[in-house]
């Protein structure tokens, strides 16, 4: 891998564990981090579809209030470097290492996340003293450590000789390879369970079940069927809100007009 | 100590944001987990994004600072919600600046009576349907052969999406101030979750349906050569690929229900994998 490829790949591991943490653009999500990866090492393609793989695995793997779950951007970021660098790893192996990575991710993240409280301390002290440039500046230098988070882990990877990544996983048996490639279909199942688990509440499993029923039944794409599922629910939705909207009378008029401007911002 | 401020404020100029201050808060707005920490979660965060105004509201030292400290307590909601909440904020800081009688606890009271709804709302939201919709949409697009689109096409619809909603609400925030909680109790917000929670729990049936594989080997032969025989293995070969998807999720949110760690229900899988491929059940 030349210097470049080594300096893209390193500052795109510090950008991706930033994005971890805030969560805003979305570029740790393996769909985009694995194909950014994948064009610094020129593997572009097989970046992608790395990328798109492991998406389905942690499409469920979220953040909810204070918990921190699986960590996507250490996993994604070194799977891709295994995979699409010189250690040219194949893809089905390339995602059982994601797994371990992301539990080494998860165990950074929350020591992070402790340690940043002794920052938060001292920027008590400068609201104390008025000194708004420093609370910036304290905000700004945990944001770069949760990017270091990434990045050091990526950087110690680069390290070990590539070949001797590429040989080790070749010693694994061929029956334990083919398994581990049967449960990738399998694990993505963990990560809609996390989903459902939060998302489902006892009246909404006719949903889930007329969805999986469409989708078995009908060969129609994806892009339909979301189509279809949210002009089912919102006109769902508009049926109930105006049966109990008679009901209450009153200014029921503006909510709806309110609502439907909601559901256009979204 | 309050009458002097307000013999202050008459005599001096009003002072209100600019639009520079509310473009600044709206860059930052998206750094704001940047500082999370395990003791007052976004605080830093917050205030990180309130400096702007808060060095524009408050020349005075001493406002100044008690700014600062009020917006250093403890807060969390979810992201791309709180601009909302930044806004209100914006609103009362403002009138407080200006001579309004606005206590720290009254805007420490919004704070912490819009983070729990709005947590509570957004993440289903965005993290709970638009991400996974979106993003799954575009895995299938690249695993159809689309590559590179699928990835820029999530990239531009969630930027896009999360840019706009962050300055609309901000700004409705700011324009409406306070006011904007009367909104929770005209059951905009119930309809908008129901809604896009029966959305996302439909796609989340589509896409278990359509990614959710257990390779089981083919039945052959099971009752014997005859027709009828090869029709029902046929049957029972369809009949475990449409099954065996659905049950397995179903188990893994049992398994999750009773606090497994999905980390080792995911090992458990590989195992099961392995063990399968070698009993020549899994192909």
């Amino acid at each position: 891998m030349s210097v470049v490829s080594m300096g893209f790949v390193l500052l795109i591991a510090f950008v991706v564990g930033m994005d971890g943490i805030l969560d805003e653009w979305q570029v740790y999500q393996p769909i985009i981090a694995c194909t950014l990866i994948g064009l610094a090492t020129g593997h572009a393609a097989v970046g992608i579809t790395l990328g798109a793989i492991l998406q389905m695995i942690t499409i469920g793997w979220i953040n909810i209030g204070a918990s921190v779950a699986l960590d996507i951007a250490l996993s994604a970021v070194v799977s891709a470097l295994l995979v699409c660098g010189p250690a040219a790893l194949s893809i089905k192996h390339g995602i059982a290492l994601a797994i371990p990575f992301a539990v080494i991710g998860q165990v950074l993240n929350v020591t992070t996340r402790k340690s940043i409280v002794k920052f938060v301390h001292t920027a008590d002290q400068a609201a104390e003293d008025g000194q708004i440039r420093q609370i910036d500046r304290i905000h700004l230098v945990s944001l770069g450590i949760q990017g270091l988070r990434v990045l050091i882990p990526t950087g110690l990877i680069m390290l070990i000789s590539p070949q001797f990544i590429h040989q080790s996983m070749q010693q694994i048996p061929a029956g334990i390879t083919n398994g581990i490639s049967i449960s990738i279909g399998m694990v993505s199942a963990v990560g809609f369970a996390n989903l459902i688990n939060m998302m489902v509440s006892r009246s909404l499993w006719i949903w889930f079940i007329i969805g999986f029923l469409v989708a078995v039944f009908t060969k129609v794409n994806l892009f339909i069927l979301v189509g279809l599922g949210l002009i089912v629910a919102v006109s769902f939705v508009w049926a109930m809100s105006k049966r109990h909207g008679s009901s209450g009378g009153g200014n029921n008029g503006d909510d709806l007009d309110d609502f439907d401007k909601e559901l256009d911002d979204l | 100590m309050a009458n002097n401020q307000n013999m202050d404020h008459e005599s001096r100029q009003p002072i209100h944001l600019r639009q520079i201050d509310f473009f600044r808060i709206f860059w930052r707005s998206g750094t704001e987990q940047g500082s999370w920490n395990f003791e007052r979660m976004q605080n830093l965060g917050f205030a990180y994004i309130m400096a702007p105004a808060i060095k524009r509201l408050y020349p005075d030292m001493n406002q100044r600072k008690a700014a600062l400290k009020r917006h250093l307590g403890f807060f969390n909601t979810a992201p791309i919600m709180q601009s909302l909440i930044t806004g209100v904020v914006l609103s009362m800081e403002e009138q407080r600046a200006n001579g309004a009688d606005i206590s720290d606890s009254t805007i420490n009271a919004v704070k912490t009576a819009m983070m729990g709804p709005m947590g509570g709302f957004g993440d289903p939201v965005w993290l709970g349907t638009i991400r996974p919709v979106l993003s799954a949409f575009a895995a299938s697009l690249v695993l159809s052969g689309y590559g590179i689109i699928g990835p820029i096409l999530f990239f531009i619809a969630w930027n896009v999406l999360r840019l706009v909603f962050r300055y609309v609400t901000q700004m409705a925030g700011y324009h409406r101030g306070a006011d904007i909680i009367n909104l929770f109790n005209t059951g905009i917000i119930k309809y908008v979750s129901s809604a896009t929670s029966m959305f996302g729990v439909f796609m989340m049936g589509v896409i278990v349906a359509r990614w959710v594989t257990v390779d089981f080997a083919s039945v052959k032969g099971l009752f014997g050569t005859s027709t009828a025989s090869q029709i029902m293995d046929t049957v029972i070969n369809s009949g475990l690929n449409i099954i065996a998807p659905v049950a397995l999720t179903l188990i893994c949110v049992w398994l999750i229900r009773k606090r497994i760690s999905p980390i080792w229900i995911i090992l458990g899988l590989f195992v099961l994998g392995v063990l399968g491929y070698y009993a020549g059940l899994l192909v």
